[in-house]
């Protein structure tokens, strides 16, 4: 099956007024791990739902295993491990009950596997949900996700309020998923330190659009932030500043310039020549600061 | 004290924001309500909205402690929030509690208005007395649940232990609660106005503390019950189970979470009724009652086992799961299904335990004895049994039905409400007799109820089943429905069967609704909601085994009603005594020794004549007429003709129908005073009797009439209880001219049940069909009583072959409840021989009639099997579980010496 | 694991960073040649990085001439280098010492100091 996964087109969604997604066209491969970063709001949790089925496509399609999951969502969800954002897990069950009852749902449920990540992740076979911490509830609900080998295994926001050991736990299971498994994986998340390390690609999602694909190192080669000193009296210069096609931001920064461009070192140089400007340093880029050039509300290409 | 004033003020702001609005909800509901039973109803029946208002007093008093909480939901405790504020505890519990409770009066004001205004007040059923008697309990069922409220949180589990004094109190000591119930000890009100006011105060006091220590963080807890669970041996800490499907699955997860939700509503309840408001007064058990309450619970329970499944399932993480939305609905529904039923058994076994403590120890007796024998047939018993919960089950669905397409049940109402107005003469009124609202009157109102509900639950079940077309075919698809549904009402006024078809559609459409509700949550569209074959399936099974079920008892029933019909018939056709007037007259004629021209002549003066003693007026007039009569016996004899066509033609004057049976061989002194003895009595006994069985009988009929309008079939029924009371035909007249003690003669139309013509042809209304069953029960009871009396009257005047031997015990048609009372008349007789025995001489006779008379009274409501006169003696047999009552009979016949009694 | 440390702040890959390191450890002998390196699997777990980004590093490795594979078995550290590499290599300490340079002339530091840098720097890590 050589088709992807995921194919979504041309996705748009509106709810009342807002617009939560806009034309949206993504597709994901088998076996990568895929990570959606963006702002509270920005989409993200919309975007899964469509994969699940639990939202229908306004505008635009949604194809999962190549079925639309909202059309034919048993087959569909028999082959998806979900963990969704609020932990919708039973709570009034004990975690040996809760495995025992999501097993009569998925013919490929391997108890053995269960009864060791519930091990792993120290999880008191009859200890109540609702009396677990957050962490346990989290580890729980992956525990249920991943346990019966599921093709794509979708989790929103598994880290989000964890302790640094949840997260751990979590996120070494997430990479060994990767490792043993063809399955392909697709998580958000607010921790881009996590994103960057875990993932093969990365989408990110602002305001409904997507304005980033890509693995990270892809992503941040296209970040370049420069310190620039630059005579922005000259009308040429607040010309290019405001409008110039290759600049993803500019802040002014101590009587200099932070420009962000997508162009290499010596591209960019040839421009500021011709503006009469100089690279003075080129700064480090972290994901978040591609996050924050981005997004951010100075950015003038909004 | 500025601040307190200021804080106070504030504070009475927020109450009254808050619980104005749902007051003036209710208030403008109460009121919509209250003109819509007042315009569909006669003036004359006011028990609906007697009904109505108790509810919605009951209700707001429900409603009261409610407020929101942080989170906008609707909590009874307290918000948070206002507890963190430096407030003084008084301001957070008085004041509400003032505003609340004046809330409260200001309502029952409102409604006592709402009543004057559209009907008479005060009136029988609801005056001032029924003010005060629901505001004491309303108001006490809201100062209860708002101390409850209040201090749930800071006294944990002092309810509950309350509640289990309370009810180990009501179980154990029944005493306490017959205080609530019995009014014949001294001092009643002043020991349950202590208790009242105790116990109001006590509730007064946890309210204002437990708000108290939730502000200071105090917790007062005694042990609950999870320290009992926790003593009991653990088995093993959890269940290991495995599921073999995810149906199944489901299934147990929402069965172990819901099933005790009705059960345990139901028996709160049951507790509250029998604690609170329970007056015996009240309840009769006759069959109206009965399904009155039943009804109640049938509509009531449902609701709140659905919502409760649907809030407790509302987990999202199911909805996630890979299962089609259908296997959850259908499990839901068998859980609820499985739920009903424990509550339905509760229902049952509460009620007769509730029966059995407070109103009638010896129930099972007392309704063995009372009820007519058609009742307690094995088949009959089975088959109500059955109806009970198939109809049920029915009502509950069609109540998650209701619940799940709220706009179905709003146009249905819609539908309804018109149609009551137009056939109601609303609308007729203005467009003049004749034309359609002429006809539409003779529409039975069920057909077109059941028309709209069919027609409803087609167009749904198809809309959502057939893919969307465009506006002609959208138009098509409903007229075409339209014709479907009422092709199918019209051929159920004609073949029953058919009715199975409505009743399947109607019942499996819940499934349906439920399976669409989910889907509808899962994808925002309901997407995977097929047509529920396998409900529908086995929906249509059990119906057609419960309609064949019914057919053929009803076919053993109505050939037995046609047996007796026409056993009847020939009895009375033999019978001498049999009215009309002919036969009696002959009767008479047969046995009066005078040429009937003389007969003819005497009739005459005494018409013109009524005053006149009897006896001196036929010696005057056979004087006159130059007779010479010195035989005393052949004078006897025709004054006991006299006596016998003038009492006819009193009786039927007043329409009263009994037969006084004199016995023969007194002599003329004896006679005369016997005579008289028996006069007044007959008019004493019978002005109570008739005095109580009016009122019983005016109430019971108000309550038949304002149930008619929906139940038209009452007018038929015969209620069997101690004062046997048949409804005439007619029941247009005046109560004191119902006919009190059988023998009406004409048996023509039982098997005429509300015949109604359409298009020329006859058929019978949708409600007979529905209660063939207990309707052709009464009419064999009632046919049967009448042909045991028949009997028994032969049997006592000696008119049977029998009546060489003695009565012999245990012959069946004495052990009928209802005999007694239609032994009235024998009874005059023994009185008269029994006055006769107890030295008449003595002139304060009819003084000692007033102390006679209530034992009389009593001795019809014993169990008196029969008597045999012989010689002077008398021979009374009753009863087994009458015993206590010989000694007052024995009293009352000093001097007569009864036979051991067996 | 072997106390590699990753650092996201800064642009550099994070393969890149896990080649660097592990050629860190070989340098200062924590790493012999001969000796296996941790299964991909293995490495991505303890690390928590990706598993495609142990595979991306052990390739470039390869690539050097650091490591070799053998089929089935394992990745292990090349003994010595091959000649191929040594452009690679001239190419490596030609970049790493114009950055040191450029450093250098940034802050003003004679090349003097540097060449008793580095002589430091060489005796330690013997």
């Amino acid at each position: 099956m050589m088709h992807n996964i995921v194919e979504i087109s041309k996705l748009s969604r509106n709810f009342q007024a807002t617009k939560a997604l806009d034309n949206i066209s993504l597709e994901l491969d088998t076996g990568k791990v895929y990570g959606l970063v963006g702002e509270n709001g920005a989409g993200k949790s919309t975007l899964i739902k469509h994969i699940i089925g639990a939202l229908q496509p306004q505008i635009g399609s949604v194809k999962v295993f190549g079925k639309s999951p909202a059309q034919y969502p048993v087959e569909v969800l028999s082959k998806i491990g979900y963990l969704s954002e609020e932990r919708d897990l039973p709570m009034w069950m004990r975690a040996r009950e809760f495995m025992d009852h999501t097993e009569a749902f998925f013919p490929d449920w391997d108890m053995g596997l269960a009864c060791d990540l519930m091990q792993k992740f120290h999880i008191d076979p009859k200890l109540k949900i609702k009396n677990m911490s957050r962490g346990q509830k989290a580890r729980t609900g992956l525990i249920a996700a991943v346990s019966h080998r599921p093709e794509l295994l979708v989790l929103d926001e598994p880290s989000s309020g964890l302790d640094v050991m949840a997260r751990y736990d979590i996120l070494s299971e997430v990479v060994n998923t990767a490792a043993s498994s063809r399955s392909t994986i697709l998580f958000s998340s607010h921790l881009l330190d996590e994103v960057e390390r875990v993932t093969d690609d990365i989408i990110m999602i602002h305001q409904g659009k997507i304005i980033l694909t890509g693995h990270v190192d892809a992503i941040k080669s296209r970040n370049n932030r420069y310190l620039t000193a630059l005579d922005s009296e000259n009308e040429k210069v607040e010309e290019y500043l405001k409008t110039g096609k290759n600049i993803i931001r500019a802040v002014r920064k101590d009587g200099e310039w932070l420009l962000v461009t997508p162009l290499s070192h010596d591209a960019f140089a040839a421009e500021m020549k011709a503006l009469g400007g100089t690279i003075t340093e080129k700064l480090p880029c972290s994901l978040e600061n591609v996050f924050i050039d981005h997004c951010s509300l100075e950015n003038h290409h909004e | 004290m500025n601040r307190i004033f200021e804080t106070s003020k504030a504070i009475i702001k927020e109450e009254f924001r808050l619980q104005l609005i749902a007051a003036l909800w209710t208030a403008a509901l109460f009121v919509l309500t209250m003109i819509a039973i007042r315009f569909t109803n006669n003036l004359a029946e006011l028990l609906p909205a007697v009904m109505v208002t108790g509810f919605y007093i009951f209700a707001f008093g429900f409603v009261l402690p409610w407020q929101t909480n942080n989170h906008g939901h609707l909590t009874p405790g307290y918000c948070r929030y206002n507890l963190n504020l430096p407030l003084h505890t008084w301001q957070l519990t008085v004041l509400p509690f003032i505003l609340r409770l004046s809330l409260l009066l200001g309502f029952i004001g409102l409604t006592t208005i709402a009543f004057a205004a559209l009907y008479k007040f005060p009136n029988v059923h609801y005056n001032w007395n029924t003010v005060i008697d629901y505001t004491e309990k309303s108001t006490l069922l809201y100062i209860g649940l708002q101390a409850f409220a209040w201090s749930r949180e800071s006294f944990k589990n002092v309810f509950l232990w309350l509640g289990v004094a309370c009810l180990a109190c009501a179980v154990a000591f029944q005493g306490i609660f017959k205080l609530f119930t019995v009014h014949s000890i001294t001092y009643y009100w002043l020991a349950v106005a202590l208790l009242l006011a105790l116990t109001v105060a006590l509730l007064l006091a946890l309210a204002f503390f437990g708000v108290r220590n939730l502000q200071r963080g105090v917790i007062f807890s005694l042990p609950g019950l999870d320290m009992l669970a926790r003593l009991l041996p653990k088995p093993k800490g959890y269940n290991q189970q495995s599921f073999e499907t995810p149906e199944h699955a489901l299934f147990v997860q929402t069965w172990k979470r819901t099933w005790y939700i009705m059960p345990s509503c139901l028996v709160f309840f049951l507790v509250l009724v029998s604690i609170l408001i329970f007056k015996p007064e009240y309840y009769h058990y006759n069959f109206l009652n009965l399904t009155a309450i039943f009804l109640g619970m049938c509509l009531t329970l449902p609701l709140i086992g659905i919502i409760s499944i649907q809030r407790v399932e509302r987990n999202r993480y199911f909805y996630n799961m890979p299962a089609p939305s259908y296997i959850i609905s259908r499990a839901r529904l068998k859980a609820f299904c499985l739920s009903f039923a424990v509550s339905l058994g509760i229902g049952v076994f509460g009620l007769f335990t509730i029966y059995k403590l407070f109103l009638a120890p010896n129930l099972p007796n007392v309704l063995l004895n009372s009820q007519p024998n058609y009742f307690n047939q094995p088949v009959v018993v089975i088959w109500f049994v059955a109806a009970a919960i198939v109809w049920a089950y029915a009502i509950a669905f069609t109540i998650i039905t209701a619940y799940y397409q709220r706009y179905l049940l709003f146009t249905f109402f819609v539908i309804a409400a018109g149609f009551i107005m137009l056939r109601s003469g609303l609308m007729s009124s203005l467009h003049g007799p004749g034309g359609l609202f002429r006809d539409l009157k003779s529409v039975p109102f069920w057909n077109i109820m059941l028309f709209a509900i069919m027609f409803l639950a087609l167009a749904k079940y198809s809309s959502a089943l057939t893919a969307k077309g465009g506006y002609v075919k959208k138009t098509a698809r409903i007229i075409s429905l339209f014709i479907a549904a009422a092709l199918i009402c019209f051929a159920c006024l004609f073949l029953r069967f058919m009715l199975l078809i409505p009743a399947v559609i109607i019942i499996s459409y819940p499934a349906y609704a439920l399976c669409r509700n989910i889907s509808n949550k899962r994808h925002e569209q309901a997407i995977d909601a097929p047509l529920p074959c396998r409900t529908i399936l086995i929906v249509t099974v059990l119906f057609s085994l419960f309609a064949s079920f019914s057919y053929l008892t009803e076919s053993i029933l109505k050939n037995r009603l046609t047996q007796q019909v026409k056993a009847c018939k020939e009895i009375t056709a033999s019978c001498p005594w049999r009215y009309p007037e002919q036969n009696i007259m002959r009767y008479a004629l047969k046995n009066a020794p005078f040429p009937k021209m003389l007969l003819l002549q005497i009739e005459k003066f005494k018409k013109s004549n009524p005053k006149s003693n009897t006896y001196a007026m036929i010696k005057s007039v056979l004087s006159k007429l130059c007779y010479k009569s010195n035989n005393s016996s052949s004078l006897k004899q025709l004054e006991f003709y006299l006596q016998i066509s003038a009492k006819y033609a009193s009786i039927s004057s007043s329409r009263l129908r009994r037969l006084i049976f004199g016995l023969p061989a007194l002599d003329q002194a004896d006679f005369k005073q016997l005579e008289q003895i028996k006069l007044s009595l007959r008019e004493l006994f019978r002005n109570i009797l008739v005095q109580r069985i009016n009122t019983q009988v005016r109430v019971t009929n108000e309550m038949i009439k304002s149930f008619k309008a929906g139940f038209g079939f009452i007018s038929e029924a015969a209620f069997s209880n101690n004062q046997t009371l048949l409804i005439n035909r007619k029941a247009q007249q005046p109560p004191e001219n119902i006919s009190l003690v059988p023998v009406p003669y004409s048996s023509a139309g039982y098997l005429d049940f509300r015949k109604r013509y359409i298009i020329k042809r006859r058929t019978q209304s949708f409600e007979s069909k529905f209660l063939m069953i207990p309707i052709l029960c009464s009419s064999l009871d009632y046919i049967d009583t009448r042909k045991r009396y028949i009997d028994s009257l032969l049997f006592i005047l000696h008119q049977k072959d029998e009546s060489k031997k003695s009565l012999p015990e245990g012959k069946d048609f004495f052990v009928d409840g209802s005999f007694p009372v239609s032994c009235n008349a024998i009874l005059e007789s023994i009185v008269s021989i029994a006055n006769r025995q107890y030295k008449i001489k003595n002139r304060t006779a009819p003084d000692n009639i007033n102390q006679l008379v209530p034992r009389y009274l009593n001795l019809s409501e014993t169990y008196l099997l029969g008597f045999k006169s012989h010689e002077d003696n008398i021979y009374m047999f009753f009863h087994k579980n009458t015993l206590e009552n010989i000694a007052l009979i024995e009293k009352s016949f000093r001097g007569s010496s009864l036979p051991s009694c067996k | 694991m072997y106390g590699i440390k990753l650092n996201f702040d800064g642009g550099m890959p994070i393969y890149l960073q896990v080649v660097n390191q592990i050629k860190h450890l070989i340098a200062s002998r924590r790493l012999q040649p001969g000796s296996e390196l941790p299964p991909i699997r293995k490495l991505a777990q303890s690390l928590l990085v990706n598993p495609n980004t142990v595979v991306k590093a052990y390739k470039e490795l390869e690539r050097q001439g650091i490591v070799f594979t053998k089929r089935g078995t394992g990745t292990f550290i090349s003994e010595g280098h091959s000649p191929l590499n040594k452009k690679e290599q001239k190419k490596v300490i030609g970049s790493l010492a114009g950055q040191l340079v450029t450093q250098a002339k940034l802050l003003n530091i004679p090349m003097a100091e540097i060449i008793q840098e580095i002589e430091k720097q060489f005796k330690e890590g013997a």
